[in-house]
């Protein structure tokens, strides 16, 4: 027995099992993400609870959560409680509640349920009532009504500029809500939707959310801004980091002469790849934002003093502090890169008689394009996924003004902006009533995550292609 | 001994003699790869340096077109003269002297470009722009290291596909392409098979009627087949140089004939 079972076997499973547990962790996470991420926006059921204290309840279940209860004898049995979301806050006290399954006496599916998705606020679940023109009744009763707005669906652009056309929506307590037909996105009736019009519902969610601004505080809409905002600080952070990044390389590599001072850059390099993010954030904001933005300021606008212009958090300030975390990302990409450069190359081109700027420009630079590229993605994917020091130099939970709009002079790099990392801090971690932001969350971490594993895949790709180009070199 | 392996004197600039080294020794940091090694080269001709591996002859070699100069912490003392002049002078422009020796390396190492870009970056480096003119040069010097027939349907092909007897015909054309008037081939055969080893062995004696060519090579059959002189070194020093013939037939020291008749080496 014991010699079948040396310590050689013992680590192969000790390893291969952490190996396992690692991957099925991973995985689990990942499907965690996925799920949630992608489920959110299927239309759900609304479902009207008829409590036996004859409450009635209209809303979808979120969970469902046992409860060990011991009864009055002693004997220990196991309820449930149901979670369930009832909607925006205007009809219903609160958006989420718990109900006892038990005191459930009955549980249909209304076809006469609606979502009514507002323009800024959150989703009305409730009846629909009447549509109105200036308080005059147009149309009534679901069917009524619904025909109604169907009809008008097309032009609703236009109506929507009408203030005076407004749905009104009944609560399941028989209150009447009046919902300006101006501040309605998007109704519709979940519960009696075939599965074409559901998959057409997602689809169009999935673009809106990709496409359209956050509303209700970011508990629901889309990330337009946070992926605009995003997008625009790493092409920004990209202009300044790659001159830097590869100029340093070269000269590390090609130029500078070996020894302490050499020694003293790699380091020096290699400690800033170190440095926790938050640093570079409190960098930023004394470097950049008080020195740099203040100094500006008095320059330039001094007019709007005390107000600041760029004297406080902004996308440019935000780039430059990015710049400065991923520049050993490119330093080290394109290092690499020249090192595996063939030495024979260069001597090729030295033995033509070709100077050494000649024999960098038009033979080392060609064959390490791709290294370059690789840092510039790698740098982009560690830049789109830091938030830590963003969230002191400019990042901002909500905003409306874009970085770059129609306005003179289009591009602002003084204003503050949005961003998908910060996007997901802020809706994942909120103190109170937080569960109503979660699904926004989910959504964002698997898009942040889609953006981030697809850019590291590219620079895979890239690295791959480079190495099978010196592959054939050296066969 | 017969006279004809009397040593080659270079103190006297003979009219034939296109380099001569005198007293050279050489140090990579502290250790000497070249000790007081003397000799001349002659023109038009093909000149073999053999010995076993670490005796100096690439070091030698690399000497010629100041490729060591690359090296960092590496000494020299003594001369190299070409055509009378001190490539080591403070008037020599390197990159012209590497124009006027062209070097063939060890590998194939064709640049990651098309076959045509490979031949014309050496007249695009030094001024060539007019496309007509450069479009001849290609064609004339892959003509001439018998490539042109193979490749001349596919000149914008990567110079990576061909095969390395190809590869390493193309770095000759690409050498010849800056019209040098010497030619350092550093083992060019050493990573090739023999068929493709006798091309390029056809093409060196083709091309001795025009280029001086200096070649370094493990091959003892290889210098019989392809030059008129031979240096042998070891450890450094240059044992003996002379007439290939007579150095194969009868070589005059001892330690020569130990490695050519393989019991050293």
């Amino acid at each position: 027995m014991g010699s079948k079972w040396s310590k050689d076997d013992a680590l192969i499973w000790l390893s291969g099992g952490a190996l396992v547990l690692g991957f099925l962790m991973v995985a689990g996470l990942i499907l965690v993400i996925v799920v949630h991420g992608l489920g959110r926006f299927w239309p759900q059921e609304l479902t009207r609870y008829v409590m036996h204290d004859g409450r009635v309840v209209l809303g979808h279940e979120t969970s469902r959560a046992s409860v060990r209860t011991t009864g009055s004898t002693g004997e220990r049995s196991r309820a449930y409680r149901l979670r369930v979301r009832t909607g925006d806050r205007r009809l219903y006290p609160q958006e989420y509640i718990w109900l006892e399954e038990s005191g459930v006496a009955g549980r249909d599916a209304p076809r006469e349920a609606v979502v009514v998705e507002q323009v800024r606020g959150g989703d009305l679940f409730g009846y629909l009532d009447s549509f109105e023109d200036d308080g005059v009744v147009v149309a009534r009763g679901y069917d009524a009504v619904w025909a109604h707005y169907r009809e008008r669906y097309p032009e609703l652009e236009r109506l929507r500029r009408q203030q005076a056309l407004s749905i009104v929506l009944t609560s399941t307590d028989g209150r009447r809500h009046a919902v300006s037909l101006a501040s309605v996105q998007r109704i519709y009736a979940p519960n009696t939707m075939t599965a074409w019009t559901s998959v057409r519902h997602y689809v169009g969610s999935a673009w809106s959310y990709l496409w359209a601004p956050p509303r209700d505080e970011n508990r629901l809409g889309g990330v337009y801004p946070a992926i605009f905002g995003t997008a625009a600080m790493v092409i920004l952070m990209s202009v300044v980091v790659m001159p830097f990044g590869v100029l340093a390389a070269f000269y590390l590599r090609e130029y500078g002469r070996p020894g302490p001072f050499l020694n003293a850059v790699r380091i020096a390099v290699n400690s800033l790849a170190g440095v926790p993010s938050i640093v570079f954030g409190v960098f930023g904001l004394g470097f950049f934002v008080y020195f740099l933005g203040g100094t500006l300021d008095r320059l330039f606008f001094p007019a709007d003093l005390p107000e600041p212009t760029f004297g406080r958090g902004g996308i440019l300030w935000c780039s430059l502090t990015l710049a400065l975390l991923t520049l050993p990302v490119v330093i080290v990409a394109v290092e690499e890169g020249l090192a595996g450069v063939p030495r024979e190359l260069r001597e090729a081109s030295h033995a033509l008689g070709a100077t050494r700027f000649e024999t960098l420009w038009r033979v080392v630079v060609p064959v390490v394009l791709p290294s370059i590229l690789t840092g510039l993605i790698l740098s982009v994917a560690r830049a789109a996924g830091t938030v830590a020091p963003l969230m002191i130099t400019g990042v901002v939970a909500f905003s409306a003004e874009l970085p770059v709009d129609g306005a003179w002079p289009f591009v602002h790099l003084e204003r503050e902006f949005m961003h998908l990392g910060f996007h997901i801090f802020d809706t994942g971690f909120r103190p109170d009533g937080g569960e109503a932001f979660l699904p926004m969350s989910y959504t964002s971490t698997l898009l942040l995550l889609a953006i981030v594993v697809s850019l590291n895949a590219a620079a895979i790709g890239l690295r791959s292609r480079l190495r099978r180009r010196y592959s054939v070199a050296a066969a | 001994m017969t006279t004809e392996n009397t040593p080659v004197t270079p103190k006297i600039l003979r009219e034939e003699t296109i380099i001569d080294v005198e007293r050279v020794s050489f140090w990579y940091g502290g250790r000497a790869a070249l000790k007081d090694v003397t000799m001349a080269i002659d023109r038009q001709v093909i000149t073999a340096f053999i010995g076993p591996s670490g005796c100096g002859k690439t070091t030698l070699l690399r000497l010629i077109n100041r490729m060591n100069d690359l090296v960092p912490q590496v000494r020299m003392t003594g001369t190299i003269r070409m055509n009378g002049v001190d490539i080591y002078g403070p008037d020599t422009d390197v990159t012209r002297l590497r124009r006027r020796v062209g070097m063939v390396f060890q590998q194939p190492n064709p640049f990651p470009k098309s076959i045509y870009e490979n031949v014309a970056y050496g007249p695009r480096i030094h001024g060539v722009k007019s496309g007509v003119f450069l479009d001849e040069i290609v064609e004339r010097c892959l003509r001439r290291a018998f490539l042109w027939e193979e490749v001349q349907e596919q000149l914008e092909e990567s110079a990576l596909g061909l095969s390395l007897g190809q590869q390493q015909r193309l770095c000759i054309a690409r050498a010849i392409a800056v019209e040098p008037e010497v030619l350092l081939m550093d083992e060019p055969c050493s990573s090739l098979d023999p068929v493709a080893t006798s091309r390029i062995e056809e093409l060196m004696l083709d091309l001795k009627d025009d280029y001086t060519i200096v070649i370094v090579t493990h091959n003892m059959q290889q210098a019989a087949r392809v030059s008129e002189y031979t240096g042998f070194m070891l450890k450094g020093e240059l044992v003996e140089m002379g007439v290939t013939d007579a150095m194969f037939t009868t070589p005059r020291d001892r330690r020569t004939e130990d490695y050519i008749t393989g019991r050293a080496g």
